[in-house]
């Protein structure tokens, strides 16, 4: 066991393996990589809205109005398929609004 | 010690500790330069934007080859997945790699090297990364398993399965060490 550890370590002496790295531009690359402040931005502004709407939600009873619309939505759905369409067309846009809105604002 | 935001200091951070880092990326990945420096780069914004997390408990040294071991693991986790599906990247072999990338280190092209990255090959993920954290950046046990979040007995029976690997491969390939 020990015969194999001094075989390595002379192994790995003789590849020099542990001779330091050149930087050769890395530290660069990485400092351009880094969040900028519209990044920092946009994380805060995200964590506002969130929290803006979660106090709305409660202040408002936002899950009787909910469940309001549930009930409607359910109760027309035998009737007007076309309704629930919208509705599934208004989400997806809605959630592409939300990424492409983040998107922006995180290359700005 | 950068503090978030500090982008000056976190910029001698980087010099300071670029080589470590990318050399432990560069035995994991078999000699793949470029791979390596990409997750060298993914560790050190890792570390930027949780700098503040750092208490100073370990050597920043430690925490960032934490940091770096968990992107790698990430990584291999999701090469993994990969490589099952289309059966093609557990292929590229290391001799091809290193051959290949005319920016490696004239040691690491020659025939030694060669045998350094088939040598390492040899190893699962868990006993290069040990071996090479001990051998190559002289940690103790403690400190890689600090590193790993592996217990000591697991990080020593890791070195201990691969120290063998590796021996008999080289003993193999007529390399006695002198």
């Amino acid at each position: 066991m020990e015969d194999n550890e001094r075989l390595l370590q002379q192994f790995f002496d003789d590849a020099h393996v542990c001779q330091p790295l050149a930087d050769e531009g890395f530290t660069e690359r990485v400092m351009r990589r880094l969040p900028s402040r519209a990044d920092w931005f946009a994380r805060w502004w995200t964590a506002c809205c969130v929290a803006v709407f979660a106090v709305l939600f409660v202040a408002f009873r936002g899950w009787e109005l909910l469940a309001v619309h549930f009930e409607v939505m359910v109760r027309t759905l035998a009737v007007e398929s076309f309704s629930i369409n919208l509705l599934m067309l208004a989400g997806i846009l809605f959630g592409l609004l939300l990424v492409g809105v983040e998107e922006a604002v995180s290359r700005a | 010690m950068a503090v978030a935001g500090d982008r000056r200091a976190f910029d001698e951070l980087v010099r300071r500790y670029q080589s470590p880092v990318r050399r432990f990326f560069l035995h994991q990945t078999l000699g793949d330069r470029h791979l390596s420096d990409d997750l060298a780069q993914d560790t050190f914004i890792k570390a930027y934007t949780g700098i503040a997390s750092f208490r100073g408990l370990a050597s920043f040294q430690t925490w960032l080859m934490r940091i770096a071991y968990n992107v790698f693991y990430d990584h291999a986790r999701r090469k993994q997945g990969a490589a099952m599906a289309d059966g093609l990247a557990a292929e590229v072999s290391a001799v091809e790699r290193v051959a290949a990338d005319e920016s490696m280190p004239s040691a690491s092209r020659s025939a030694l090297g060669i045998d350094l990255y088939g040598a390492l090959q040899l190893l699962k993920e868990e006993e290069r990364a040990c071996i090479t954290l001990q051998l190559v950046e002289g940690y103790d046990i403690a400190a890689i398993s600090r590193i790993t979040q592996m217990k000591e007995g697991t990080v020593k029976s890791h070195l201990s399965r691969g120290k063998e690997k590796m021996a008999n491969y080289l003993r193999k390939n007529g390399y006695n060490g002198r």
